[in-house]
């Protein structure tokens, strides 16, 4: 905060100088005081390393805790979209063939084989999807 | 060597740091405001012990801001400003306990003068004539350097109040016949 200079504050020089005079005239350090003081600060920040530690206790836990929970939700596509519902063929990948072959089946087999449009095109859609996003040789 | 770093960024580390910093930074910050605040004790109290005692008091209370006792403190004005109502008040509850426990023969605790007099000295007189609260102001503006803002917050009253309480306490000295010369260009 800078001093107000909206008032003409003036006093003679001797009034000023009588005046800081009578309030500092006697100096009153006491090195017993300072160091009852500083005792008493270090005393009272010491408390907080116990709580650092604390926390220090929590952190290891909780970070290992937050890399699985990262890792889980990196992997979940590759988890919940595991080739074993998908591999119609049994080659051990999901590839157009099984759009295919789920299409015979269904032929061959009509209503019975429980199989809708919906389900095929949903999977010729989703590995057409896939295969859009591989960069061409 | 001297600690060259702010206020603020003192009292940062009083409420962050880990011990050992935040000790050391409560030492620099007391080794600076410690002769101001023994000051403005003296001025309530006019006793060395008193003052003494207000002192380790007034830095109890600032040490009782920080965690974790307190919440943390920031600065909204610098540290002196509120330092001066702590002082001042643990320096009149120092001075009120003092009198409560007085035994006989301390009667004199109770005829202190607000300041001592110098007889014989016309500028003393002259001062010691002005009311507690206009000699106040005066002597933080004068002695300690604060703007009004800051003697409004640390006596914690309205800006207006200070401005006018000041140019008051001004006009008493120029009008006060034993002084008068000193304002004669």
């Amino acid at each position: 905060m800078e001093p107000t200079t909206e008032l003409p504050e003036t006093l003679p020089p001797a009034l000023v100088e009588r005046l800081r005079r009578l309030d500092r005239s006697q100096p009153i350090v006491d090195p017993r005081t300072d160091r009852a003081v500083l005792a008493q600060a270090t005393e009272f920040f010491h408390a907080r390393p116990r709580r650092a530690a604390v926390r220090m206790r929590w952190a290891l836990p909780l970070g290992t805790a937050a890399a699985l929970l990262l890792v889980a939700v990196l992997m979940r596509p590759l988890l919940l979209d595991a080739p074993g519902a998908d591999d119609i063929d049994g080659s051990g990948r999901v590839d157009i063939l099984d759009v295919l072959a789920l299409a015979r089946d269904r032929a061959a087999r009509g209503d019975a084989a429980g199989i809708s449009d919906a389900r095929i095109e949903e999977l010729a859609y989703r590995i057409v999807a896939l295969d859009s996003s591989r960069s061409l040789p | 060597m001297i600690d060259r770093r702010s206020d603020d960024e003192l009292v940062a580390i009083c409420n962050v740091g880990d011990a050992i910093e935040a000790a050391r930074a409560f030492e620099t910050l007391y080794r600076r405001h410690r002769d101001f605040v023994l000051r403005v004790a003296r001025r309530f109290t006019r006793d060395r012990d008193l003052a003494l005692d207000a002192l380790q008091e007034t830095f109890t209370y600032l040490l009782n801001k920080f965690p974790p006792a307190g919440d943390g403190l920031t600065l909204t004005a610098r540290l002196p400003t509120l330092l001066y109502p702590a002082a001042k008040n643990a320096a009149i509850t120092a001075a009120r306990k003092a009198r409560r426990f007085a035994g006989p023969g301390d009667e004199f605790l109770d005829k202190l003068p607000a300041e001592p007099v110098a007889e014989g000295e016309p500028i003393d007189a002259a001062l010691d004539a002005l009311s507690p609260e206009r000699r106040e102001v005066l002597t933080l503006r004068f002695v300690d350097d604060l703007s009004l803002a800051e003697i409004a917050v640390a006596l914690e009253v309205p800006l207006g109040t200070v401005k006018s309480r000041l140019p008051l306490a001004l006009k008493e000295l120029r009008e006060d016949s034993r002084i008068k010369d000193l304002f004669e260009p």
